[in-house]
């Protein structure tokens, strides 16, 4: 039998550097696509052909019965499926420069244009609405397959799903923004710089393998040609937040980013500390042991977690401690997404 | 729910032959083309090892479909990688180049974040055979990115 690293076996023991690094370029390749069709396997094999045979054709004899109604019944429904329901909320919104008067739909590959003084609503197919805000121009990309995605090109848009993670998504010069299940709201600029702020559930922002999961409450900055900004919580002071956008967006001089850094961590508060973790993995050497060094200052570890297993981004002791945030979990909230929301 | 257990599974596997992007399109089809075929599976106890078999087919039909289609012209723009997106390429072709049973267990521990025993419960391998292979296909893939950094 082969004399195995503990590591490689099961991710006990003392991490290995190389399988390490290897683990932290390949995770961006894991697969996380929840589940886009619904033929779920049975519990019982032998049974499976005749269940199937029947709901063939309990499904096709549905199929021919809506057929014949639909026509009479619900004329709207019949209208192209890559399209979305829209409708003014104030003022005359615009689709491809012809003003919206009433209920209409926006195709995909079309544009929105919402002036000074209008507003429309959008229905995402069946799984939730889109609020685009007065001064946008939105284009619907994508509506099929179980994906639903738009462009921001500019202006302020709010969202609110019901759905399994990253079903609607939303691209802008700056990256793409998922919703893990939630409500969030966007602005984009005319630079295409832009800001998402989270009013429930989780969002991720990502941009060349680079992500950005932002919880109720935070916000997180976007910048064309850099990665996503770290979250952070809109109640942090404006120090703490200018200091942020430093580390995030300002130039790599390790004099700017040691006082951007001293900046940040002075003003920090124990609910801050989702932000310092966050930016323990974009940081190293020294910049990492003062991060690790402040927040362990606000949340202590608890017990099992050393200060030497943070700085070697120990996985399992990183999820102990992150549990003493008291957020949501989001991988909980992946699996539970049905729960998470009130009807 | 079987697609929760065995979708990184397949990923992996699919990720050994194709691109990223048509691995992450392909999962659903092999579950669809496995779920059709499910009356071929003799005994459900090695329903891991037989839907790796039908991810593998699933892949080589890829592959048989897109030689079919008519080349890319030469014109078409090249998106720039970023250095992320290029060193994971980079190690993606490392461990292509390695033997089957080692990349795909490779795959599912790097990429898919599962550990030895939960490769052997998934897979139907047994724990002696993905202990070996990890390690000979790690020690190999070393090698093999040593050699690349010289």
């Amino acid at each position: 039998m082969s004399d195995i690293n503990p590591y490689l076996w099961d991710g006990s023991g003392a991490p290995d550097p190389e399988v390490q690094r290897l683990e932290s370029v390949l995770t961006p390749l894991r697969y996380s696509r929840p589940l886009a069709f619904s033929a779920a396997a049975p519990s019982r094999w032998r049974g499976l052909r005749l269940v199937w045979y029947a709901a063939a054709a309990a499904a096709t004899a549905a199929a021919v019965l809506v057929a014949l109604a639909l026509p009479h019944a619900r004329p709207d429904l019949l209208q192209p499926r890559q399209s979305w329901q829209v409708r003014p909320l104030q003022g005359r919104p615009e689709i491809e420069s012809v003003p919206l008067e009433g209920k209409g739909r926006l195709p995909v590959g079309k544009v929105l244009h919402t002036g000074a003084q209008s507003s429309a609503l959008l229905k995402i197919g069946r799984i939730g609405s889109l609020e685009v805000r007065p001064n946008s121009v939105l284009r619907l990309t994508r509506s099929r397959g179980g994906k639903y995605e738009v462009a921001l090109l500019r202006g302020s848009i709010a969202a609110r799903t019901w759905a399994p993670p990253f079903t609607f998504s939303v691209l802008s010069a700056a990256g793409r923004v998922s919703d893990l299940g939630c409500s969030f709201e966007m602005e984009v600029g005319e630079d295409g710089a832009g800001i998402v702020r989270v009013r429930s559930g989780w969002v991720e922002l990502e941009r060349n393998f680079r992500e950005s999961l932002v919880p109720a409450g935070a916000a997180a900055r976007m910048r064309p040609g850099w990665a996503p900004g770290t979250p952070y919580f809109e109640d942090s002071s404006p120090v703490f937040q200018a200091a942020l956008e430093q580390l995030d967006f300002g130039p790599p001089d390790p004099a700017t980013r040691a006082a951007a850094l001293s900046l940040l961590l002075a003003e920090a508060r124990p609910r801050d500390v989702y932000t310092l973790m966050r930016l323990l993995h974009r940081s190293t050497g020294e910049e990492r042991a003062q991060l690790v060094d402040r927040a362990a200052q606000l949340v202590p570890f608890p017990p099992g977690v050393t200060r030497e297993g943070v700085l070697a981004q120990n996985t399992a002791m990183l999820n102990a401690w992150y549990e003493q945030l008291g957020l949501t979990n989001v991988k909980r909230w992946w699996v539970h997404w049905r729960d998470a929301l009130p009807l | 729910m079987l697609y929760q257990r065995y979708a990184r599974v397949v990923h992996a596997v699919l990720l050994a032959r194709v691109s990223p992007a048509d691995a992450d399109d392909l999962v659903q089809e092999v579950f669809l083309r496995a779920l059709r075929q499910l009356r071929r599976l003799r005994q459900p106890g090695a329903f891991g090892g037989w839907l790796m078999a039908v991810a593998r087919n699933c892949a080589h039909d890829h592959h048989r479909r897109r030689r079919e289609l008519n080349p890319l012209p030469a014109d078409v723009p090249v998106v720039a990688a970023s250095a992320d997106r290029v060193e994971a390429e980079a190690v993606l072709a490392a461990i292509r180049g390695l033997p089957e049973a080692y990349r795909e267990t490779l795959l599912l521990r790097l990429v898919e974040g599962m550990s030895g025993p939960e490769i052997a419960r998934r897979t139907g391998l047994t724990a002696d055979s993905v202990r070996v292979n990890l390690h000979r296909g790690m020690k190999l893939l070393r090698e093999r990115l040593e050699v690349r950094r010289s």
